[in-house]
């Protein structure tokens, strides 16, 4: 790749011309505002041509996309692009010795990327379908190589081969990536799974829209149910309350997101997780309110208690005193201790 | 797991002990001057820790041949004293603590019957009780097969009258040291599961009639009996399976040979589950209720741990009331809870274990 390939013309190309249903260099899905840009060119016009491939009587995207659509927005006849012509590239190809069209191809897929890159640094997805559009053609290790001139920053082969890994979970779970449903390490964890236990996850963290670490969590004591329990993870999922709370339209996502995590956890967890809520709800009952707190024992190991409250007065000191001294007399306290 | 590489430090003495060993491991040994090599080898290796239980390195301990057990802050400690004579083993238990203390694992064997006599004899003359035992690292059988060892220590403990030997196995290897004189100062001790544990678990290790067989063969001889339900695994219908196995030692031997019975559910040191996940693909021993305990090792939730210690214990003491029942590092809500009092003192627990040695191996 140290000698570019191909040649670019400028000209302006038929929109009708465009074949808009092939997308195979397409790296970026990005969330561009098509009217904006429109707009933008209307008013100042296009200042970065896009970037064609002529292929038989059509051209085919290689940069370019949203402004193509903007185009057509703007009801415009035309667009100005730099064309490859596969005629000359191929004469370019044959004179270096490079005939093989997997290395034209390579060369059109570089510039694509570049031409992303150039745009903005490339998000993780873009990232990814990069690399397994480059992995067709080279290994992890050669892209490595290649990674500082392709994508603008060093990246290492471990890295490279794991995020290809993920790149196994498309669509749904690149497109989960994208909407932030799944983050990368949890992409990571699914990548080394089997896929039915992928499909079931990516179900699951399409419905729930949870942090890093709770989708860490999910994953982990899930498929620790599924092993414990000797059950498949679609089945552990189908006879508990999570399908049943992921299926509820009425709930909103972050208490959605809540429930299915202490489902999860009492399936994981089930004594501790009643212990939790027993001793939670006999605390409530005493009606301290919230000043004043409570707070057993993490996972009841060790055996105390802690009682706190602050005051900023002298006569809320007094209030929440005379709180904790009238739950003295109450024997659901003496239980707590006794739990 | 059969060795199939030995490795001899140059240094080590060509004595009976030695020739005997290499004489019945069978294996031309490879003579290298520091443990290097032998690492190399080992982490050479896929899995490490199989190949491990493959290697025998016979050396000389460069560390302390005899010490007491640290124990933690939190739960109470027996007040064990450990005498070094290996490190790891050739049996596979999925939760087998060594596979994560040491970093690769190896087998080693630590020749010099001299430096064991040299360090017992020093504690002898204490004129104090200990009890001592060589099945912390390693078990305290797996070389009985083709070592002098045992059956030098048995005879060095059968010649005084202050402390006891507790020979700890999951074994049957007690041949070379069942017909000699013990003179009642050797404990033979059997960790015990249920057989779905043993089976599933304690992979090469022997089966739990096969250790209670033993036991009796051993009684019969006049040892002393210990048995250890260490790590009690929480599982469906495990303490049915327990009291099974309380049922069938009782069946064997008689309460009245018994000096102790430990009892502590499965703990593990946090990253020893990641070991177990690749090592033993099907185990599920780590996916139970397990907490953080205060000394940073996983547990089972207590009021778990406590409803499986009350079974196990009430039914002990149907068996054999006055059997000195104890737990291995539990807190004093636990010991309460179980068996109605706290050995709170520092040592309480140590002074408990003591008597009962010195009652039934007629110490001074
Ligand atoms: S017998 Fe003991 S030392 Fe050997 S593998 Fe099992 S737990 Fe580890």
């Amino acid at each position: 790749m140290s000698e570019r390939l191909y040649e670019l013309k400028i000209s302006d190309v038929d929109l009708t011309d465009i074949d808009l249903a092939d997308d195979r260099y397409r790296i970026s899905h990005s969330q561009t505002n098509t009217a904006l840009l429109a707009q933008s060119i209307l008013e100042i016009g296009l200042v970065n041509p896009v970037v064609l491939l002529l292929v038989h009587d059509k051209h085919i995207i290689i940069s370019g996309f949203n402004r193509v659509k903007a185009h057509l927005l703007n009801k415009a006849l035309t667009i100005t692009a730099r064309v490859i012509n596969p005629e000359t590239s191929k004469q370019k190809a044959i004179g270096s010795g490079a005939i093989k069209s997997e290395t034209i191809y390579i060369d059109y897929l570089v510039l694509a990327i570049g031409a992303a890159c150039f745009k903005h640094q490339l998000s993780q997805v873009e990232l990814i379908k990069s690399l397994i559009k480059l992995s067709v053609f080279m290994d992890a290790g050669h892209i490595a190589h290649k990674s500082g001139t392709l994508f603008n920053t060093q990246l290492n082969q471990k890295y490279i081969d794991e995020l290809i890994a993920i790149g196994q979970l498309q669509p749904q779970g690149l497109a989960l990536l994208e909407s932030g449903h799944l983050s990368i390490k949890a992409a990571k964890k699914l990548s080394v799974l089997n896929g039915p236990d992928v499909l079931v996850f990516l179900m699951l963290l399409g419905a729930v829209k949870a942090s890093t670490s709770v989708q860490l969590e999910m994953i982990l004591y899930l498929t620790e149910i599924s092993k414990r329990d000797k059950l498949s993870l679609k089945s552990v999922i189908q006879s508990s309350e999570i399908e049943t709370i992921i299926d509820d339209e009425n709930i909103d996502l972050i208490t959605k997101t809540q429930q299915v995590r202490d489902c999860i956890y009492q399936l994981r967890f089930p004594e501790l997780f009643k212990a939790r809520q027993d001793v939670k709800q006999k605390i409530n009952s005493l009606g301290l309110g919230r000043a004043v707190k409570i707070e057993p024992p993490p996972n009841f190991e060790a055996q105390q208690f802690t009682f706190s409250f602050t005051a900023k007065t002298y006569k809320q000191f007094v209030r929440h005193f005379n709180k904790l001294t009238t739950a003295v007399q109450d024997l659901k306290l003496k239980d707590i201790f006794s739990a | 797991m059969k060795i199939n590489r030995l490795y001899i430090e140059k240094t080590i003495v060509h004595d009976d002990e030695i020739n005997y060993l290499i004489s019945k491991v069978g294996i031309d040994p490879e003579f290298v001057s520091d443990a290097t090599p032998v690492y190399e080898y080992i982490n050479a290796a896929m899995d490490p820790i199989s190949r491990a239980k493959q290697t025998l390195f016979i050396t000389n301990n460069k560390g302390a041949v005899i010490r007491e057990c640290p124990g933690t802050t939190n739960y109470t400690c027996c007040d064990y004293t450990i005498l070094h004579t290996g490190t790891f083993c050739t049996m596979d238990c999925s939760y087998c603590i060594l596979q994560a203390y040491f970093h690769p694992p190896v087998l080693q064997y630590f020749a010099g019957l001299d430096s064991l006599k040299n360090v017992l004899e020093e504690k002898f003359k204490l004129n104090k009780t200990f009890r001592i035992g060589t099945g912390e690292f390693t078990d305290s059988l797996i070389w009985e097969k083709i070592s002098l060892t045992p059956k030098f220590l048995v005879e060095t403990f059968s010649k005084q009258n202050t402390s006891v030997l507790e020979l700890k196995t999951k074994t049957v290897n007690i041949k070379s040291v069942l017909n000699i004189d013990h003179n009642g100062k050797t404990i033979l001790a059997w960790s015990l599961n249920t057989p779905d544990i043993i089976h599933s678990q304690e992979i090469g290790t022997a089966s739990l009639t096969a250790r209670l067989e033993a036991a009796k063969k051993a009684e019969s001889k006049g040892y002393r009996l210990a048995f250890h339900f260490d790590p009690l695994v929480i599982y469906p219908d495990c303490e049915n399976q327990y009291k099974k196995v309380i049922d069938l030692i009782f069946e064997y031997v008689n309460p009245g040979s018994i000096v102790w019975i430990s009892i502590g559910t499965f703990r593990f040191m946090p990253n020893l589950k990641q070991v177990i996940e690749q090592r033993f693909a099907d185990s599920t021993i780590c996916y139970g209720e397990f907490i953080l305990g205060l000394d940073n090792k996983m547990r089972y939730f207590k009021p778990l741990r406590i409803q499986l210690y009350r079974t196990l214990v009430s039914h002990l003491k149907n068996y054999a009331p006055d059997l000195l029942v104890y737990f291995c590092m539990e807190d004093e809500e636990v010991w309460q809870k179980t068996m109605g009092f706290f050995p709170s003192k520092e040592g309480e627990l140590g002074a408990l274990l003591d008597e009962s040695a010195s009652k039934h191996c007629n110490l001074n």
